[in-house]
């Protein structure tokens, strides 16, 4: 009976680790979206109705779901404290951010570099900005939901099947 | 169950999971990963029959060499 559970307990273990790999390569695709979005409606509020800039990522922030909107409060919170620039205040967002989302570095290096460039040029050239980084992020998704199409099911088979395959070898 | 009959079953269920790992690893594009389960199959497999093989051996050398 001990045995029976023992089995039971191991199996419920690997296929959890093999279900929380894959929730990464499920989650990523989703939050790249969401961040696409919320740079879509930052475009919109610095372009179309010239929001100042912390007042912009307060809207955008609160108009998101988690975790993205973690980046934009943080950011704005940060802006409207100290005198620190806008790149440093976005990396302070997308390092609060980081735990709790599933993106790679590459994603938040992006968004990093991206927030170096905000509000050091007039607006043609932050539109361009603007561009570059969506079509980055764009691109960023696509092999998101690539690998998600590839890796998801794959991870949850391996956990479960590494469990059945430990429990036959010390059964 | 008597330990051989035992053995059997976890050979043949080790058999079984290693196909559905390698057919599922293939499929997503990891070869070489596939290929490395078949090998640790292997060498589980070969770690359970060692035992046995020894042991036939020595009975053999039990009953034919025996000084």
């Amino acid at each position: 009976m001990i045995k029976l559970i023992g089995c039971a307990l191991i199996v419920v273990a690997t296929s959890a680790i093999g279900f929380r790999v894959a929730r990464v390569y499920r989650e990523r695709p989703r939050e790249l979206l969401l961040l696409i979005e919320a740079l879509r409606l930052l475009r919109a509020e610095i372009e179309y109705t010239a929001t100042p800039l912390p007042q912009a990522l307060k809207n955008v922030g609160a108009r998101m779901h988690s975790p993205v909107n973690i980046v934009f409060n943080t950011t704005a919170d940060e802006l409207s404290g100290a005198d620190v620039t806008v790149g440093e205040a976005l990396a302070a967002g997308v390092r609060a951010c980081r735990q709790k989302a599933h993106l790679t570095d590459a994603d938040f290096t992006a968004l990093a570099v991206f927030g170096r460039t905000l509000g050091t040029s007039d607006l043609l050239h932050q539109s361009q900005q603007f561009e570059a980084t969506l079509a980055q992020l764009e691109s960023a998704q696509k092999g998101a939901a690539e690998d998600r199409r590839r890796y998801e099911r794959m991870w949850q088979y391996i956990g479960v099947l590494a469990g059945l395959f430990i429990v036959i070898l010390l059964y | 169950m008597t330990p051989e009959i035992r053995a059997i079953f976890q050979i043949a269920g080790i058999g079984f999971l290693v196909a559905i790992l390698h057919t599922i690893l293939k499929q997503s594009g990891k070869e070489e990963f596939a290929n490395w389960t078949t090998f640790v199959g292997f060498v589980a497999v070969f770690v359970i029959v060692i035992g046995y093989v020894d042991h036939l051996y020595s009975e053999i050398q039990r009953v034919f060499l025996q000084m």
